[in-house]
């Protein structure tokens, strides 16, 4: 009977283990994998640059807000400086050093102030370059014509 | 006891002024004079490497795979020997992407020309990332200028 009991118990802990391991795993896998272009398209912000400085969120002690110094932007960006706020429901676990420059790719949503946006990132919006280098000459490929074409088309407002 | 500390420190500078030295000892040149001084630029990772000996001498040659040509390649893979053209053997690692500059070369143990690189032609690019979006807005101007020549002739 004890044995029996702990033999269901056994099965019942191993199951209840592999629930519990099972959405981690998924979640390491989670990130998607789109192509440049279409990792681009879906960006409402893209820029390269490094950390300036990060201030903590009152919500969360892992969230951060980063300010970042726009090295070259090429989408959504039009100061020299942009704050990137941790996406309220994304996986927040930034692994971005201070004063190395990098590929951002952000989105905006709408801040808790009515009428006001924020761009926010997730670790899995950057990941799709950070993680594939064999695809970074067909990012910059994307990112440098459609700068060129921003170029031109403000060229051709000003005439 | 105050001297021996004066001759430790002194032996401490000596041994780190040339590692400093080293470190520094590359040119930094502006993205585009490094283009424009490369004759060999492609994006590319290491499938592998072997030592190429002539009697007692030989020099390391890599294997890359280039996932983008730039400048000087023509091919899908490309023989690079990692030289001592700068401070020491470039230190490349296997399966990495990298930018690789590299330079023809009459090397002198195998007696003939050979597309080669070293650490110094290699870390104005590595360790400036900040010039990085400079570099690749060259390259793929250069690139695009090549494609339009090719397809004139």
């Amino acid at each position: 009977m004890n044995g029996e009991f702990m033999r269901r118990f056994g099965s019942i802990l191993v199951i209840l283990i592999c629930f519990l391991l099972l959405p981690q795993q998924s979640h390491a896998g989670a990130c998607w994998q789109p192509l440049p272009v279409e990792h681009i398209e879906r960006s409402d912000v893209i820029f390269f640059g490094e950390i300036m400085r990060t201030r903590k969120t009152l919500k969360e002690d892992v969230s951060k807000t980063v300010t970042f110094r726009v090295i070259r932007g090429y989408k959504g960006v039009k100061s020299d400086t942009i704050e990137i706020a941790p996406h309220p429901f994304g996986d927040n676990k930034w692994d971005i050093p201070y004063n190395q420059p990098m590929m951002v790719f952000a989105r905006f949503v709408d801040d808790a102030t009515p009428g006001k946006t924020i761009a926010t990132t997730t670790a899995c919006s950057l990941r799709p370059y950070e993680t594939r280098p064999e695809l970074h000459p067909k990012y910059w490929e994307l990112v440098v014509a459609m700068s060129e074409e921003d170029a031109s088309g403000a060229a051709d407002d000003e005439k | 006891m105050r001297r021996l500390g004066l001759i430790l420190g002194f032996l401490v500078c000596l041994v780190l002024v040339p590692l400093e030295a080293y470190a520094t000892s590359c040119w930094r040149p502006s993205p585009a004079e490094h283009i424009e001084q490369s004759d060999v630029i492609f994006y590319g990772e290491v499938l592998q490497t072997r030592k190429q000996f002539k009697q007692d001498k030989h020099i390391k040659i890599a294997t890359f795979k280039v996932i983008q040509a730039y400048k000087g390649v023509r091919s899908k893979k490309i023989d690079v020997g990692l030289y001592v053209i700068g401070s020491g053997e470039a230190n490349i690692p296997f399966h990495k992407p990298m930018m690789i500059f590299a330079h023809f070369v009459d090397d002198k143990i195998l007696g003939r020309k050979i597309v080669a690189t070293g650490t110094c032609s290699l870390v104005p690019y590595e360790i400036r990332k900040k010039h990085h979006p400079e570099y690749w807005e060259l390259l793929i101007a250069m690139s695009k200028e090549n494609k339009t020549v090719q397809d004139e002739r």
